[in-house]
């Protein structure tokens, strides 16, 4: 009960805090809260509305609005909304997005003003000398930095594994992005863990963002309208995560016409279908994907084979309406699965997520979004048979959430975003059963864990004279363990000792803390500018995995009174320079990370099925340092980036390595993408992608020992070596079919190889012992993909 | 148990979906520093000259039989007696207890290594290592199941677990009286997570495989031992069978020595467990079983 009224103190403070904060940000912007928008009270007067898409209604994200006259400007939001306040006048309103053209709107501003504004996306002419190229420097003006945005177009066009077109695939080939092992869907950003990625799709968390054991990524391309990748500078209003943020958007569908597109691919099938319900009223989208390897299957002369299953699919939907120009109201969902079936075993596992918004328009300058999510995870392992040693393992994971989230566009130079969040997190950690009829197996249940986490956060972004824009804000985070559990005692060398028992609702451990966020930017010219960035982040849940890959078992675990919440400061400070009328952006970003609280594992740990789990984590410190270029070219025959990025990972983690500092397991030193598309006419495009990255960290043998004839490796130092260095060639050339007049779709041929010149990256090397002369060891190399070619054919009607 | 299985499962999907492949191939590793002390030893309830293999570690690539330490001085130590071990005659590196020695459930053993110069600096190290028998449990009886889809022989424990304490079994196996399991890395183990103060109705516990040529006739006398461990010796061989199996990145840790028992830095495990034993006389594939029961 004592413990109960702590945390609803601290809840008090919290929330104290918050507003305090805010009336800071007030007084410091020197303008009046409680009246927005009122009449009167400023003779400003506003401009605001969405920004969207001419052919197809779908929201634009990040498209800009630039008043000439006065030099300022906005961005739209998530949900394609923007607001602008100016004094009465003249102006000519200039809106752009990349690979739009630009709309020029000349308007007399006398009171506040609604503006929808569509864009035409620029169609593929040869010869086009881009013009309006003004505004194309956001990249420069906008304060944020370690912010990747690639659009599903950019994506397509990179060759991919078996011509499945990969959303985080493509984020693997952005500079301080690395891939966790070969053809894996797991990503470390800056030297952290996958699991200190935040993925949200719909703002729903994406617990397991791969299908067919990490090949693949749960994302459908032809759903997605707008990826954005934050590596550092994570927004207020998101957290939980040290190292990144990947905010996934879905599309809200067409509401012009009824559309489709789809592929049939080497081994999966798309179809999206999309369109107006009532036309800009209403619309839907539903898209699906299966994979049909095993559709060959039964030809298979093995009858093992012939009864086996070997398939994922996933469906993604969503409806939009807008009930009037100030309430909208988009649902969203997500669906997928593996399922893999021999005759002795059984696994399935997969996602789901659905997301309600509400956004709301109090006020043209108080725009809001309320979000209830849920999202679930689960697997389930076991036999197929019926025999007495028949066994079912099952695991899952479950949250619930609701936010509330406001931007208040106070004026062109100031603009202050707040909101509130709450979210419930359930994991049962795994629970394996006897299930045959005559079961030799009792059950073995790792308790369900529960847990709260909650947020507040304000951010205010301030336009001091012209050249120095601020960011500053701050998340405040709560997480609360909530009962009934069992919370296990352990000395210090993590033997148990004792254990307590708390009912159910007892909150038993709770952790605050504030996470301060602070960004400048410098315009050095129009073309130039210095970024500097602090973020601090705390993480109150993470995944027991200590394997380079991952997978699908890999439970997540909260804070607890055993395990601290992690905590990292980041530093950045980046240099950005455009040439070339803009079409060349090159930048130049350094980064410091201190990180506390980090989790490591015991040597040979027990990490599933295992009550006493926490017993296995052993905690410490790290850090990570390096430096990030990036050369890209967004416009014209030839685009795509060059990135090179130069880094250092390492932990410090007692009980581990001897205490020593050691390498972190995703530290790769030297790490070089590029990615080219060229459009050799109209119809035709050629793509190529090259990467190379210093050889993952590894823990190699220096001697060898025997016991009972068993020869057994003796190792130096934790990753103490590395694998050869990685690195790897893709081609992919795409067709356009002629558009024919009579004729209601188009379609494409895409034609891709994987590892053009066959390198054998390791996957793994393994020490082995001769099976002839049992006296002899030696080094065996896996690797997992030679040369793969793949033909997709892709359609849109 | 499950992560045995899984060992099983997940090769065989990953194999069929994509044409993984593997080469031997040539490495260049570290210095390999000082060589160390390899002790090893299982000291049962059994009355007999039980026996400790001293040896020494030796550069990974070293490709030849390892070295063995000659003339230590070997004791071991119930507290209130200590018996000193002599060296085998014929093999160098053999240390044997008296014939009439058996180790006894509930004691705690010290074990001694005296007059050793493992890394040849002129100077004699001592080491230690101390352990407890546990208890085990009679196995009630066995059976022996060809199972086809495996093509192998399922050798299936029946017993009553008691329910006060978390209890570690090993496996092993003979067949017609010889030793079947006869490297570490063939040994079965268990804890008693899904049997604790249960009867033992016939989990797989030890297994012949076809495959490797690993075949039970009809009339052959197999005879499962199963024996009490310490928690440290099964935390020991399980990782013993991690480092030495296939590694495979999906599930696989990092690779970490072994934790053994063993003080001043040497390698290897001293243990002493009590064994029970229950035999059956295989008959051939589909026909009933002759339960016969031999309890230590």
């Amino acid at each position: 009960m004592a413990q109960r009224q702590i945390s609803t103190n601290q809840h008090t403070t919290m929330f104290r805090k918050l507003l305090f904060l805010l009336a800071f940000c007030q007084s410091s912007a020197g303008i009046t809260f409680a009246s927005p928008g009122e009449d009167g009270r400023s003779e400003r007067k506003i401009i605001s509305g969405h920004i969207k898409d001419a052919e197809n209604g779908e929201t634009l994200i990040g498209a800009t609005l630039f008043v000439e006259e006065q030099g300022v400007g906005t961005a739209s939001n998530e949900y394609g909304f923007y607001s602008i306040s100016l004094l009465p006048g003249s102006y000519t309103l200039s809106y752009s997005f990349i690979g739009y053209q630009v709309v020029e709107k000349k308007i007399d501003l006398t009171e506040n003003t609604v503006l929808e504004i569509e864009l035409t996306p620029e169609s593929k002419k040869l010869q086009e000398v881009v013009i309006a190229a003004e505004k194309k420097n956001k990249n420069i003006t906008r304060v944020e930095m370690g912010v990747e945005k690639l659009q599903p177009k950019v994506i397509k066009s990179i060759p991919a594994l078996m011509g499945e077109v990969d959303l985080i695939k493509a984020i693997q080939l952005l500079p301080g992005v690395q891939t966790t092992s070969e053809g894996g869907s797991g990503f470390s950003v800056r030297g952290g863990t996958p699991d200190q990625n935040l993925i949200l799709l719909d703002e729903a968390t994406v617990y397991n963002a791969s299908h067919l054991m990490g090949f693949f990524s749960v994302f459908n391309n032809d759903a997605v309208n707008d990826l954005k990748l934050y590596k550092g500078d994570v927004p207020a209003q998101y957290g939980g995560r040290l190292s990144s943020l990947l905010d996934v958007r879905m599309k809200d569908g067409n509401s012009k016409k009824i559309t489709g597109a789809g592929g049939i691919g080497s081994i999966s099938s798309r179809l999206t279908l999309e369109g107006p319900i009532v036309k800009d009223r209403t619309t839907f989208l539903f898209s699906g994907r299966r994979t049909y390897l095993d559709l060959f299957l039964p030809l298979s002369g093995d009858e093992d084979v012939k009864d086996s299953k070997l398939y994922f699919y996933d469906a993604n939907m969503k409806f939009s309406h807008r009930f009037n120009e100030n309430n909208r109201l988009f649902v969203s969902g997500y669906l997928g699965r593996d399922v893999m079936k021999s005759p002795d075993f059984r696994m399935g596992f997969g996602n789901q997520t659905f997301t309600v918004r509400w956004n709301h328009i109090f006020s043209p300058k108080l725009f809001m979004n309320l979000t209830t999510v849920w999202s679930r995870y689960d697997y389930e392992l076991g036999t197929s048979d019926d025999r007495p040693e028949s066994w079912l393992w099952e695991s899952d994971l479950q949250d619930v959430g609701l936010k509330a989230d406001f931007s208040y566009f106070i004026q062109p130079e100031h603009s202050l975003q707040f909101g509130l969040q709450s979210f419930y997190h359930g994991f049962n950690p795994g629970s394996a059963k006897g299930i045959g009829s005559q079961t030799v197996f009792s059950e073995y249940t790792v308790e369900k864990n529960q847990s709260l986490e909650h947020a507040g956060y304000v951010s205010h972004q301030l336009k001091i004279g012209e050249k120095l824009v601020v960011k500053y804000g701050v998340r405040a985070s709560l997480f609360q363990n909530m009962g009934e559990a069992t919370v296990y005692h352990f000395d210090d060398n993590f033997e148990l000792t004792d254990s307590t028992t708390f009912a159910a609702g007892d909150i038993y451990k709770s952790y605050f803390g504030l996470e301060p966020r602070i960004g400048l930017n410098l315009m050095l010219s129009e073309h130039a500018s210095v970024k500097f960035n602090y973020n601090r982040s705390r993480q109150y849940i993470q995944q027991a995995s200590n394997s380079t890959a991952g997978s699908p078992l890999d439970v997540w675990f909260p804070a607890s009174p055993n395990i601290k919440p992690q905590v990292a400061d980041q530093y950045a400070m980046g240099y950005f320079r455009n040439f070339g009328n803009d079409v060349f952006q090159a930048s130049v970003e350094a980064y410091y990370k201190d990180m506390r609280n980090t989790i490591d594992f015991a040597d040979h740990a027990e990490l599933l099925l295992n009550k006493q789990m926490e017993g296995e984590v052993r905690v410490g410190n790290s850090k990570a340092y390096g430096v990030e270029f990036l050369l890209k070219k967004t416009e014209g025959r030839l685009t795509g980036w060059l990135g090179y990025t130069l880094s250092r990972a390492e932990r410090t983690v007692p009980g581990i390595n001897e205490g020593k500092t050691y390498v972190a397991p995703f530290d790769k030193p030297h790490d070089i993408s590029s990615v080219l598309n060229y459009d050799l006419s109209r119809r035709v495009s050629f793509s190529a992608n090259w990467l190379y990255a210093s050889g993952q960290p590894v823990t190699l043998p220096v001697q060898r020992y025997e016991i009972n004839g068993t020869i057994i490796p003796l190792y130096s130092e934790r990753n103490g070596a590395r694998y050869d260095d990685y690195h790897r060639l893709d081609l992919s050339l795409t067709l356009r079919g002629r558009n024919k007049r009579n004729r209601p779709w188009s379609g494409e041929w895409v034609f891709s190889a994987y590892n053009v010149y066959n390198r054998k990256n390791t996957w793994v090397l393994n020490f082995k012992q001769d099976e002839e002369d049992p006296r002899e060891t030696y080094a065996e190399k896996t690797y997992l993909f030679p040369i793969v070619p793949s033909v997709t054919y892709n359609f849109k009607f | 148990m499950t992560m045995k299985y899984l060992k099983y499962f997940f090769p065989a999907v990953l194999a069929a979906l994509f044409s993984a492949c593997t080469e031997r191939v040539e490495i260049d590793l570290k210095e390999a520093g000082e060589p160390k002390l390899v002790v090893f030893a299982e000291i049962t309830n059994e009355r007999k000259a039980h026996a400790l293999y001293l040896s020494r570690s030796v550069p990974y690539f070293y490709n030849q039989e390892g070295p063995v330490v000659a003339g230590a001085t070997v004791r071991i130590s119930d507290g209130t007696n200590t018996t000193q071990l002599t060296e085998d005659i014929t093999q160098p590196g053999v240390y044997l207890t008296p014939e009439d020695f058996a180790g006894i459930p509930g004691f705690t053993y010290r074990l001694t290594i005296e007059d050793v110069d493992v890394n040849d600096d002129g100077i004699a190290e001592t080491y230690s290592a101390e352990t407890e028998m546990k208890n085990t449990v009679p196995v009630e009886h066995i059976t022996v199941i060809y199972n086809s889809r495996w093509d192998g022989w399922e050798v299936k424990l029946y017993a009553l677990e008691p329910g006060e304490t978390t209890d570690y079994y090993l496996f092993k196996v003979y067949k017609n009286g010889v030793l079947y399991t006869d490297t570490i890395d063939n040994y079965w183990t268990t804890d008693d997570k899904f049997f604790n103060g249960n009867k033992i109705d016939g989990p797989i516990v030890q297994y012949f495989d076809e495959e490797k040529g690993e075949i039970v006739n009809p009339g052959d006398m197999v005879t499962l031992e199963m024996a009490g461990i310490t928690k440290e010796y099964y935390e020991f061989i399980n990782a013993l069978q991690q480092e030495v199996n296939e590694k495979i990145p999906l599930f696989s840790g990092p690779a970490a020595n072994l934790k053994g028992n063993i003080s001043n830095g040497a390698l290897g495990f001293f243990a002493v467990m009590p064994t029970s034993r229950g035999s059956t006389v295989y008959r051939g594939e589909g026909l009933p079983q002759a339960v016969t029961v031999t309890n230590n």
